[in-house]
């Protein structure tokens, strides 16, 4: 679609401006333009207490000057040419680094990133929307609460101009849908429940539905025996707990640094046979894709894990140039289009796009006929909490149910679950086939997976 | 020019907040300045009231015709909420301030050439690697200067200056098989005299030496046990399990324990915790909360009774209560929401080996890698940065990734002693959908059982 139908300024210009300001100045420059225009529509209790729209745009300006990188930034389009030598400036203070931005390029075609339904949500149908995500979790039981979630829609947009002609921009749509649901009186129990898409295909009173309906079934927790014993994370709750564990590992500048468990096991077993992770920056509608990431470099698809070999790790430019290669990381001879960044108030760093796990796949059903003795675990608190470098972790849930003789027995009151992921990723007994798309800092395409013999303690 | 043209689209009360902020960070790691970041921000949020329903909408982008659209929608996003509000939303009464006040630093950092401040924190990481046995520092820093200025339909019209200045370390030590990673951080709304109260330099080989320490420690115990908290441990639990649970909104939502609890015993008689934003210098300090509410001390819970929760102004005139200032926003593009400031247990009156005396066997916790709280069900989860056993009332071998859960009332009834020892430290960032400057503290505290875990 062209792009002048999408709302909020062109980005282009602003960062031509940039990249004159440092042309004249006769030094190497990028600059990344981003905005992000949103509408939120949040429930509140029991009702739809407040709307929010904003337009937040910007520009960040790298320089390289003598080999050495300095960054700064405004959203006040008349600082342009200050902010151009606030980041010269900085260079004098920087890392002497070895890449070059990248020069113009063909980049690959990413589909089902702009959804025009999206576009076209007005304030009314927002509302009319989050209306039916109430709904839907009264239809569960009336006295349900949602004390909080809603509605959220809106455009990512980046533009990236570096002197060496390089040129591009991005556009992509994003809807989604949460609730909190609460029920009971005295003995409360919560859920929550969340999906995200590019597109308007989110069956919104499900959302509602499905977190009352988990909210219900917790009522009545019982005290739980602690002990070693299997865990079965859901999708949301997996994705929770590798943002702070596993998936860091994977991070160029974080391997290098030693903080990271993979370092030096390139090619060797990580984990169980037949496990395959994948970082994909080309997924069809995937929420972390684009042509590019935020540093032009072309979008691609990195094996991470192959039959539970550790086959890579995941660069930006400066981690590749410097550790890529010192790694004999056979995707480490540039980057791997991971250079990401929190908007045009932050540089570039490496972090995956959408993350992808297979494996031996068993159908949900047949995984929890398959324990005799376990949790299965729906939502964690905590995981930020995990030791990064090492993986070892210690959560706490209330929103899970204890497993016995194959079925679902009771809801659990809390619990604390403990390990080591690394070393759990040798003990997966197997995979979900309810692979569903979570978005939190990255985006996973993940199922339910099934561990064996962790430690749980009530 | 905004306010009038709200209440010309109808709406009943509006509110506009401004924000410029020059501000400077750095981040060194693994010996290296990866970061030395200069900026400017600036932006519009404009709040309006219709039929007791709240629309917000905010822009940076500060073109007429971009601020007029802003204030259209914020205006229209409330007259589609008013059709479904079933409790309208009404504002407790306050006085509309006029006001300019300035917390100047008395170091102001934009003095302080960005290469000065890099020379700092080589300092702090060469400190912290003289120490054998650390693996990995990252030292980050950040100053800023904000210009909030507050004007609402009612009159008010608030300005005020602040700075903030604020030094983290990350020490990794690696050895015996283990990894072992510990944080050091000063704040404050304060400009460089930050670094005057604490020196960072020997902080961090203190933190590093710690850090090391725990490399050779035991996996703790797990089970029920009697704890001892420091003073930045006991912050975290009052900040996390109580603190939040006493926040209004929470109360209103369902989704607090404490609801129907005011005046009610709900701790320890020796339990007494403040939330103070009117601490000069303390990373949660702020003049006027986002609604243009003059701050104040609250007592949230004295000798166990619960007293006061915090309050937006609507939250308040709900519950039928006076507005206490605590509605902030993260920044110009967020709307306020009831947060804490800076909040702590008073202390009292024994010494921290009063508090270990006749502990057969039990842990004593320092610090926090963070944690997190179920309000709802009052139910809690923390790391402990750093902790030790306690056997026969001394403390003795360290204890790696001791983590701590439990019933945030329960503990709350189970203290049994408190030191002498109060302080408000420990500044960090409160995430609920926004981030805020909070401070919290305490004094040791002990609690006569708490499920401990990890390792």
């Amino acid at each position: 679609m062209a792009r002048s139908k999408v709302p909020g300024r062109d980005l282009v210009p602003l960062c031509r401006r940039a990249v004159k300001v440092a042309e004249r100045l006769g030094i190497e420059a990028e600059a990344f333009a981003s905005m992000a225009w949103e509408v939120e529509t949040e429930i509140d209790g029991s009702n739809i207490t407040i709307g929010t729209e904003s337009m937040d745009f910007g520009v960040g300006v790298r320089v390289l000057k003598d080999r050495r990188v300095g960054f700064a930034y405004t959203s006040v389009p008349k600082d342009i040419a200050r902010t151009v030598r606030n980041a010269l400036s900085a260079s004098r203070l920087g890392v002497p680094v070895d890449f070059d931005f990248p020069s113009k390029a063909r980049l690959p075609e990413v589909m089902g990133l702009v959804h025009e339904d999206v576009l076209h949500i007005d304030t009314e149908k927002g509302f009319e929307l989050t209306k039916q995500v109430l709904e839907g979790a009264m239809s569960v039981r009336k006295d349900v609460h949602v004390p909080s979630g809603g509605l959220y829609y809106g455009i990512e947009r980046f533009a990236i101009v570096n002197t060496m002609g390089l040129e591009t921009d991005h556009v992509g749509t994003v809807y989604s849908v949460s609730a909190n649901a609460v029920a009971g009186e005295g003995d409360k129990s919560s859920a929550y429940e969340s999906v995200t898409s590019r597109a308007m295909d989110i069956d919104v009173f499900e959302v509602g539905r499905k977190a009352a309906d988990l909210a219900v079934r917790l009522q009545g927790g019982r005290a739980l025996k602690g002990g070693k014993m299997d865990v079965v994370f859901t999708p949301s709750a997996l994705a929770e707990l590798l943002s702070h564990t596993l998936l860091p590992a994977f991070f160029g500048d974080r391997v290098a640094t030693g903080e990271s468990y993979l370092k030096g096991r390139l090619g060797k077993r990580v984990a169980c046979k037949g496990l395959y992770i994948e970082d994909d920056g080309l997924r069809p509608s995937g929420l972390g894709s684009a042509r590019c990431d935020e540093e032009g470099t072309p979008s691609r698809t990195t094996v991470l894990l192959k039959d539970g070999v550790l086959k890579g790790f995941l660069y930006d430019l400066a981690s590749a140039a410097r550790y890529g290669k010192r790694n004999k990381d056979p995707n480490g001879a540039g980057s791997t289009g991971n250079g990401l960044r929190p908007g045009f108030r932050g540089v570039p760093i490496a972090g995956s796009r959408n993350v992808m796990i297979e494996g031996r796949t068993k159908a949900f059903d047949r995984i929890i006929a398959s324990i005799d003795r376990g949790v299965l675990v729906h939502d964690i608190m905590g995981a930020h909490t995990a030791n990064p470098a090492s993986t070892d972790f210690s959560v706490n849930s209330s929103v899970l149910f204890m497993i016995e003789k194959g079925e679902i027995a009771y809801p659990v009151q809390s619990a604390m679950i403990s390990g080591n992921l690394g070393e759990m990723l040798m003990r997966i007994g197997a995979l979900g086939d309810d692979v569903r798309c979570v978005s939190g800092g990255t985006a996973y395409y993940i199922p339910s997976v099934w561990f064996r013999n962790v430690q749980v303690t009530g | 020019m905004m306010l009038e043209l709200a209440a010309k689209h109808g709406a009943g009360y509006a509110d506009v907040r401004f924000e410029r902020t020059e501000g400077s960070g750095l981040d060194y790691r693994d010996r290296e300045l990866k970061e030395a970041v200069t900026s400017s921000d600036d932006g519009v949020g404009i709040r309006a009231l219709y039929k007791g329903a709240w629309g917000f909408a905010s822009t940076n982008d500060l073109t007429k015709a971009r601020l007029k659209d802003a204030v259209a929608k914020a205006v229209k996003i409330a007259k589609l909420c008013a059709l479904s509000v079933r409790e309208p939303e009404v504002l407790g009464p306050v006085k509309a301030e006029r006001a300019r006040v300035d917390w100047p630093p008395r170091k102001d950092p934009m003095d302080m050439a960005l290469e000065d401040k890099v020379a700092i924190l080589v300092k702090v990481d060469r400190s912290a690697r003289t120490v054998k046995g650390v693996n990995a520092v990252s030292v980050g820093y950040y100053d800023c200067k904000v210009e909030c200025g507050f004007f609402s339909t009612e009159g008010a019209a608030i300005v005020h200056h602040t700075a903030f200045t604020s030094l983290q370390a990350n020490i990794v030590a690696k050895g015996r098989g283990h990894i072992s990673s510990m944080r050091l951080r000063l704040g404050g709304t304060e400009g460089l005299e930050v670094l005057d109260g604490q020196d960072p330099i020997e902080g961090a080989r203190d933190m590093a030496q710690r850090t090391v320490r725990m490399l050779s420690g035991k996996r703790p115990p797990s089970g029920r046990l009697p704890l001892v908290a420091d003073q930045d441990l006991t912050g975290v639990l009052v900040h996390e399990a109580l603190g939040h649970a006493c926040e209004a909104d929470a109360i209103l939502g369902g989704d607090s324990i404490l609801e129907g609890s005011m005046g009610k015993k709900i701790a320890s008689e020796l339990v007494t915790i403040y939330d103070d934003p009117t601490i000069r210098g303390a990373f949660g300090s702020y003049p006027f909360d986002d609604e243009g509410v003059r701050t104040r001390r609250k007592v949230l819970v004295e000798d166990g009774v619960l007293r006061e929760f915090l309050h937006s102004r609507t939250t308040a005139q709900r519950l039928g209560m006076a507005p206490n200032g605590s509605a902030r926003a993260e920044s110009y593009s967020a709307r306020p929401l009831v947060r804490m400031s800076n909040t702590f247990m008073a202390g009292g009156d024994r010494k921290l080996e009063e508090l270990l005396e006749g502990i057969k066997l039990g842990v004593y916790a320092k610090g926090s890698r963070g944690g997190q709280v179920d309000t709802a069900k009052g139910t809690f989860q923390f790391n402990a940065q750093e902790a030790f056993l306690i056997e026969k009332g001394r403390i003795t071998a360290p204890l790696r990734d001791l983590s701590l859960s439990g019933e945030t009332l329960r503990m709350l009834a189970d203290v049994v002693a408190l030191a002498d020892d109060s302080r408000v430290g420990d500044p960090g960032y409160c995430g609920k959908g926004q981030w805020v400057p909070v401070g919290d503290g305490g004094p040791h505290m002990r609690v006569k059982q708490a499920v401990v875990g990890g390792g």
